[in-house]
């Protein structure tokens, strides 16, 4: 069950600061959490595809540093 | 107006969570200042949480000549390039903005955080912000425009909205998130501007909006308007002065009243909305509330016989409290004999 506080949680914000959500039906506050949890995903989507791509135009001469910085772990 | 600045608000937190704005009916109840500052939570959260990855696409947009980034840019989309925007050394990003077209410029500029890029902004010359901000005015991008009209130096959106309607000034002063940047505008905007924007006001019955822009603006700003205003046809400085009184915006408008001309005055308060006993009575109280001398004198004078008449009735007039505050003002009862006599 969604709560102000997992909300500000998700937000990374003292519950307080949510004092003006406070009279919002439970389902609704699930409803906002959930429309911010696919906007980060969609983010991640965006990101992944934004890296590929970004990568293809990038001389071939530099794409090794240039996944470097982007994978500092070597992650992929 | 607060409804409406709410109704704005919510549109800009449903466009940050890429959502139509009717999912986010639950939160129709909350005042424009909340929604605002919940559309910050919400902006910064969705930031930060892939602001490391933002940081690394900016460190990986040095790499590479500006032309090549500008490139890989638009191939990632503007959705993405707003957010990248936002990790860039600013001196990067503007040699990166001027290998850009304005249309692809203004399609990122409705995904970026003006916050996170003013220091951006504020490098980019008129060359590259004009053509963008035309393109958004032309596309009707309000939202985004009026996001960006605070961190924009006035004479830049000037340049921006010098083919601009009334209608459009309007809006966009009503989406405009800096109130005093709205002054600093109005400031430097030509009269014949105002005017039509006071023409575009009665034309869309938004004198509700247009009075409660005018609350931001100094008091020669809004006499200014007010001058324009009474260029308007009868019936519309009837509605406008029917939104005074509706809004209860006598002080807000006494305030300006000694900086508008004679003929603008006579013209603006001379409309059957104001030849209401009961409504000069409010004009009284509140010039006597805020001792608003000047003004009262200068309406006082204006008054055409139909407003004499009505206020010849007024309870307020013949009330101890008007006796003594024009007794206290040195010279005002004689001033203001003539019209006196006639009303008491």
């Amino acid at each position: 069950m969604s709560s102000l506080r997992e909300l500000a949680e998700l937000l990374g914000v003292p519950e307080k600061k949510l004092g003006m959500l406070s009279n919002v039906a439970q389902e609704n506050l699930s409803h906002l959490r959930d429309s911010i949890n696919a906007s980060v995903v969609e983010q991640e989507g965006l990101i992944q595809k934004g890296i590929e791509t970004g990568l293809k135009v990038i001389p071939a001469p530099l794409r090794g540093r240039a996944r470097a910085l982007l994978f500092p772990g070597g992650q992929a | 107006m607060s409804r409406l600045m709410a109704k704005i608000e919510l549109q800009k937190l449903a466009s940050a969570l890429s959502l139509d704005e009717a999912k986010l009916g639950y939160l129709d109840a909350l005042e424009a200042d909340e929604l605002r500052e919940l559309r910050d939570m919400v902006s910064g959260a969705l930031y930060s949480h892939h602001e490391t990855r933002f940081g690394r696409m900016a460190a990986v947009s040095k790499l590479v000549p500006s032309a090549i980034s500008a490139k890989a840019s638009q191939l990632v989309g503007p959705a993405l390039s707003a957010q990248v925007a936002g990790a860039l050394d600013p001196h990067h990003a503007v040699k990166l903005a001027k290998a850009m077209r304005p249309e692809f410029l203004a399609d990122v500029a409705t995904f970026l955080d003006p916050a996170r890029v003013t220091a951006i902004v504020q490098l980019l010359p008129d060359t590259v912000i004009v053509p963008v901000g035309k393109t958004l005015l032309k596309r009707g991008a309000f939202l985004t425009l009026g996001r960006f009209t605070s961190i924009v130096d006035p004479d830049t959106a000037l340049k921006v909205t010098e083919d601009a309607d009334g209608h459009e000034l309007l809006t966009l002063a009503l989406y405009t998130e800096d109130r005093p940047a709205i002054d600093a505008i109005v400031t430097k905007i030509a009269d014949f501007k105002l005017r039509a924007a006071m023409a575009a006001a009665a034309k869309n019955g938004d004198f509700d909006e247009a009075l409660a822009l005018m609350e931001v603006l100094t008091p020669s700003n809004r006499a200014r308007v007010i001058d324009e205003a009474a260029h308007l046809d009868h019936d519309d400085r009837n509605e406008l002065m029917a939104g005074v009184i509706r809004n209860d915006s006598w002080d807000m408008l006494m305030e300006a009243l000694d900086r508008v001309s004679h003929d603008a005055l006579k013209a603006v308060v001379n409309v059957p909305s104001t030849a209401e006993t009961a409504v000069i009575d409010v004009l009284l109280e509140q010039a006597i509330k805020a001792d608003r001398t000047e003004a009262f004198e200068a309406i006082l004078l204006a008054l055409d016989a139909a407003h004499v008449t009505a206020m010849s009735a007024s309870k307020v007039l013949k009330g101890a409290e008007f006796k003594t505050w024009v007794e206290k003002t040195p010279g005002l009862g004689d001033r203001l004999s003539g019209v006196l006599a006639k009303v008491s």
